[in-house]
């Protein structure tokens, strides 16, 4: 069976097809997809402005990602279970989508970076006292967050405009 | 000319036209629109939280008002400005749509309490009374008009 094909079968499984053709599950599961988006990433963006040193100067990074965790983290959660029921309802769908796939690339990316920050730097970020430049690889890494994020938005907003 | 005269002029203009008649115009305008409200969300979210007594506490209300503001206003702004174009080009569709008139009561309250409490925040540490009240109602207000923003699509 194919990749295709299962995506069809997910699609068309009881579950999807209750979803897809519910008037009011769909929008609320929607917007609480977009709703979720908007605190997490948000947050996540907030923390990048940080790192790259465009914004948030009295705040330490480690204090963003700590004190918010809870926050950025329940946004998170939401965005990945409203996202899966998304995905039950039009797999089909999405598997045929460009910008989906594009989305899903930037979804990536923005995982490798968020992981390869909490190896290379977590561990040490306690210790920038604010005054000095932060290393220049946590920099880089915010921009890599910064962009990834917004094209996983920018592309998935247009992968709901597009969809056939 | 009443309300609704204004909405149909709007809907026939050549902004309006030019919109509707690309073919990425409308998608280019909603992903713009989408990258400012999380930006706008994020920062009233942060900023609330500290009122509500979470989050970046080891700031003052004031430092974390100060930080934030620019970006919620950065975000206001790129909401606004994309949020009025695609009224523009939707005019007619909107006169009729109650989540769009729910919306943009919710958003002049928000905008108000935005300039006006938000603003006071980034000179002087609100009282606890104040304090709660304003994160509570601008966390309700903002997340309000997101929601009623999604469901102009459905409704």
């Amino acid at each position: 069976m194919s990749l295709y094909e299962i995506c069809q079968l997910i699609q068309d499984s009881e579950i999807g097809t209750a979803i897809r053709e519910s008037q009011i599950v769909f929008p609320v599961i929607e917007s609480f997809h977009v709703l979720g988006l908007a605190i997490s990433a948000g947050v996540i963006v907030l923390l990048d402005l940080r790192l790259t040193g465009l914004g948030m100067g009295r705040v330490m990074p480690a204090h963003i990602m700590r004190r918010l965790k809870s926050l950025y983290m329940t946004g998170f959660g939401i965005m990945v279970v409203t996202g899966a029921l998304l995905f039950w309802a039009e797999a089909e769908k999405l598997y045929r989508s460009p910008t989906f796939r594009w989305k899903l690339v930037f979804l990536v990316i923005a995982g490798l970076n968020a992981a390869y920050y909490e190896v290379k730097y977590v561990p040490t970020m306690d210790t920038w006292d604010g005054k000095k430049e932060l290393p220049a690889g946590a920099k880089l890494a915010g921009w890599c967050s910064l962009i990834s994020w917004a094209a996983v938005i920018g592309f998935g907003r247009w992968t709901a405009y597009g969809l056939k | 000319m009443n309300v609704h005269a204004i909405f149909r002029w709007f809907d026939h203009c050549a902004l309006a036209t030019l919109i509707r008649d690309s073919t990425w115009a409308f998608a280019a305008l909603e992903v713009v629109h989408l990258l400012g409200l999380t930006l706008l969300l994020g920062s009233i979210a942060v900023l609330s939280f500290r009122l509500l007594g979470r989050g970046l506490k080891d700031q003052t209300v004031v430092e974390i008002a100060l930080d934030t503001s620019p970006w919620t206003m950065i975000g206001l702004g790129t909401v606004t400005l994309t949020g009025i174009v695609m009224a523009v080009a939707e005019a007619n569709r909107l006169y009729d749509s109650e989540p769009f008139f729910i919306k943009m009561v919710l958003f002049a309250l928000a905008v108000i309490l935005t300039f006006t409490f938000n603003r006071g925040l980034t000179k002087a540490e609100p009282s606890a009374g104040a304090a709660l009240g304003g994160g509570i109602a601008s966390l309700l207000l903002w997340f309000g008009v997101g929601f009623a923003g999604r469901a102009i699509a459905f409704f």
